[in-house]
């Protein structure tokens, strides 16, 4: 039976490299063989929020298609599609209230709503868990 | 009006958006006619280095096809009359490979062990010329203790010596 690793995270995306750090550890765990739960909290959870939106870069001189800006959601649905291909469960939860006050409850596919309970007992039942805090 | 952009928290979200978001705000403001420099402090020197490659990230099936090239994003601001963004990173690199260098092989340290041995002799705080080094070595209005045995010691070198720092372990 596969391992579980717990992550939170606290970071808003498109705002430091921590959001893609966690995202590239999430992978190497997936790619280990590696149940993965993700609680994210504050800003985080706009990381899966289904409403991120491609856009043209003027500067850059590249329409939507060819700027083909990255989308953490998309990120996301493909680390769950990666672990589920490998029979593995990417199982990211949401804090609830983060979400009401943000106006973010319109997540990918996926993502659940939950408490700081859902990270302690994600956390009862990991390996290890890893909490990456804002600054 | 003229402004100066400075850019000094590096790398902030720069795969996400596959740019720097300050630097591309200056792009878009000269856009709009403003007359705008950017001084790039801090890690944010690290932008003008050509060699940065951040293709590959991939999480899945979800490949980045454009990383961010912080690199010719400068460039292009140059040329957009911004020379001084460029400039003023290699500056501030030069300053870092610089200060790479171990201290004491860029300084000369040196210890006087009694900088006033006429006043240590006499047991009194003037020195031989009647100066009272306790009360002027925050002034430096008259040549300091120190300097006084190292013009006695070697003239000539002693004014190929720019002092930085002067210590008084009495004080």
């Amino acid at each position: 039976m596969a391992k579980t690793l717990t992550f939170a995270l606290m970071d808003p995306p498109f705002e430091n490299a921590r959001s893609t750090t966690a995202l590239r550890l999430i992978d190497l765990a997936v790619k280990g063989g590696f149940n993965v739960n993700v609680f994210a909290y504050e800003g985080a959870v706009y990381l899966p929020f289904a409403k991120q939106a491609q856009h043209p870069n003027a500067v850059h001189g590249r329409s939507s298609e060819e700027e083909n800006h990255p989308l953490p959601r998309s990120w996301i649905a493909a680390l769950m599609k990666e672990a589920g291909a490998k029979g593995l469960k990417l199982d990211w939860v949401n804090c609830g209230l983060c979400v009401d006050e943000r106006g973010a409850a319109e997540a990918i596919e996926g993502v659940r709503r939950g408490s700081p309970a859902d990270f302690w007992n994600f956390a009862q039942n990991s390996v290890n868990t890893l909490v990456i805090g804002t600054k | 009006m003229k402004v100066l952009n400075i850019v000094e928290a590096a790398y902030r979200g720069t795969l996400e958006e596959q740019d720097d978001t300050i630097v591309w705000f200056c792009h878009a403001m000269k856009g709009a006619n403003a007359d705008i420099d950017v001084l790039l402090r801090g890690n944010a020197v690290n932008y003008a280095v050509k060699a940065q490659d951040a293709s590959g990230l991939a999480f899945g099936g979800a490949e980045q096809t454009q990383p961010p090239k912080l690199a010719d994003d400068l460039a292009k601001l140059k040329g957009k009359s911004l020379t001084a963004t460029v400039r003023e990173a290699v500056e501030n690199e030069h300053e870092r490979e610089r200060s790479k260098i171990p201290l004491l092989d860029r300084i000369n340290v040196l210890i006087v062990p009694r900088a006033n041995p006429d006043g240590g002799e006499a047991f009194v705080r003037d020195t031989a010329v009647r100066i009272d080094m306790n009360r002027d070595h925050l002034l430096l209005l008259l040549c300091q203790g120190s300097q006084l045995f190292l013009q006695r010691w070697e003239q000539k070198r002693l004014a190929t010596l720019a002092r930085i720092a002067s210590v008084d372990p009495g004080e």
